[in-house]
């Protein structure tokens, strides 16, 4: 059922697309680091979920403060003519290209194919469990949300 | 389960421990903000697509500056002109009304710019409107072909001046395309999409707008073999004659320069043919030898 979000977000792309909704040229800028932020607080949160660490909380909060401290950077640094949007969107970059390693670990680890249980292949009762005493006995990378 | 780490991370609350039945925790909350995200990106992907489309790249303002100050220079000093020949005409009124000798110059003077046509005129006669037709040929055709054919449902400068010609040579006597008065240098050329008369860049539909007499002009277009007659062949709807009964055509309001032609002075002695150079020595030159 790990797809389901993945089609939810293919769904919301070709919805927009396709629609007469159009934003003013003058705020591309904003709403592309905008979309980065976006895009590393979901990879994030689908870390957490594989983990079993998610929060509601955490992850809506955390999706929020991405985005409006993106774009008040942003603004913050058009204003000063420094290119600050370049550092953030190094942050989101280097942050999903990090939460992605950490979801291909879980998939592909061999106490816990994760792989196998969002394929359906595998169905497991208390896989939260397991995944904790996983977590625990086994190196995991650490990254902070 | 003794281990003090599965205790700390073991989630607290029990609804984090889901089956495969339930929904798990993180379902709705990941699936709406991905919704969220997947909107996001493609507004920013459709805003970029305007951006680089409408937005110019910084290496042409420089070109687009120096052509509207250029623009502008030309308007203001257009309006310079304009404000020059009215003050001209105020001007020589105020003269000529002294004596009855300036003011028969005066009237000679008017009737002259009547007939280089700097001055507005007014009297019946006919109106010609060209357009494009909205027809193209019929799309099996070879493309060198296809284009050739396009270019008979097009209007040219020629078919312009063709109308023009007829109509002179029926007795009209002046002129107008798209209100562009015509006089003698008047020039009419295609200049890429647009036809340019008296320089002025001017769009379809062409209002050629003539004065004469009504009857005659339109039975003159009307003749086998002319403009009409081959416009009508590819598409009608290119040429419309209507016959008017009181036409008005503005004053032509360029300027007529004549650097090169200047007038003949008149003496005793004056023979036409010695006047000009000739080629060919062949005319008799009596006066001034």
């Amino acid at each position: 059922m790990g797809w389901l979000p993945l089609l939810a977000g293919v769904g919301g792309f070709l919805l927009v697309y396709y629609s007469k909704i159009s934003v003013p040229p003058d705020y591309g800028a904003y709403l592309s680091i905008a979309a980065l932020a976006g895009l590393d607080s979901v990879i994030g949160g689908a870390r957490a979920a594989q983990s079993g660490k998610f929060k509601r909380r955490i992850f809506i909060s955390g999706f929020l403060t991405a985005v409006i401290v993106a774009v008040v950077l942003t603004w913050f640094g058009e204003r000063l003519g420094a290119e600050i949007f370049l550092a953030v969107g190094f942050v989101f970059v280097y942050r999903i290209m990090q939460n992605l390693s950490i979801i291909r670990w879980y998939l592909l680890d061999d106490e816990n194919p994760h792989l196998l249980w969002l394929l359906g292949i595998k169905k497991k009762a208390d896989e939260n469990e397991k995944a904790a005493i996983s977590a625990a006995s086994e190196p995991e990378p650490s990254v902070t949300v | 389960m003794d281990n003090p780490f599965y205790t700390a991370v073991r989630p607290e609350t029990p609804e984090e421990v889901t089956t495969s039945t339930k929904v798990p925790r993180w379902f709705w909350p990941l699936t709406v903000m991905t919704f969220i995200l997947g909107s996001f990106i493609a507004a920013a992907l459709k805003t970029q697509n305007v951006v680089r489309r409408e937005m110019l790249p910084s290496s042409s303002y420089s070109g687009l500056a120096e052509a509207y100050v250029y623009y502008h220079t030309m308007e203001l000093q257009q309006n310079t002109i304009g404000s020059l020949q009215k003050q001209n005409e105020v001007l020589i009124k105020g003269v000529t009304e002294r004596s009855p000798e300036t003011r028969e110059l005066a009237a000679q003077l008017d009737q002259y710019r009547f007939l280089a046509g700097i001055t507005p005129v007014t009297g019946p006669g006919i109106t010609v409107v060209l357009k494009d037709s909205t027809k193209r040929p019929p799309s099996d055709l070879p493309s060198q072909i296809s284009l050739e054919l396009t270019l008979n449902y097009i209007i040219h400068d020629i078919d312009i001046e063709r109308v023009i010609n007829e109509l002179r040579a029926s007795g009209a006597e002046a002129f107008a395309v798209n209100d562009q008065r015509i006089v003698t240098t008047s020039a009419i050329r295609c200049v890429g999409p647009a036809i340019q008369v008296n320089g002025v860049p001017l769009t379809p539909p062409y209002v050629i707008r003539a004065i004469g007499d009504p009857g005659t002009l339109f039975g003159a277009l009307a003749l086998p073999g002319g403009v009409q007659e081959s416009l009508k062949d590819s598409d009608p709807a290119m040429i419309t004659v209507q016959k008017e009964s009181s036409l008005v055509l503005p004053s032509y309001d360029g300027s007529l320069m004549f650097r090169y032609c200047k007038p003949v002075k008149e003496d005793a002695s004056l023979d036409t043919s010695s006047g000009s150079d000739k080629s060919d020595g062949d005319s008799s030159d009596p006066g001034g030898q």
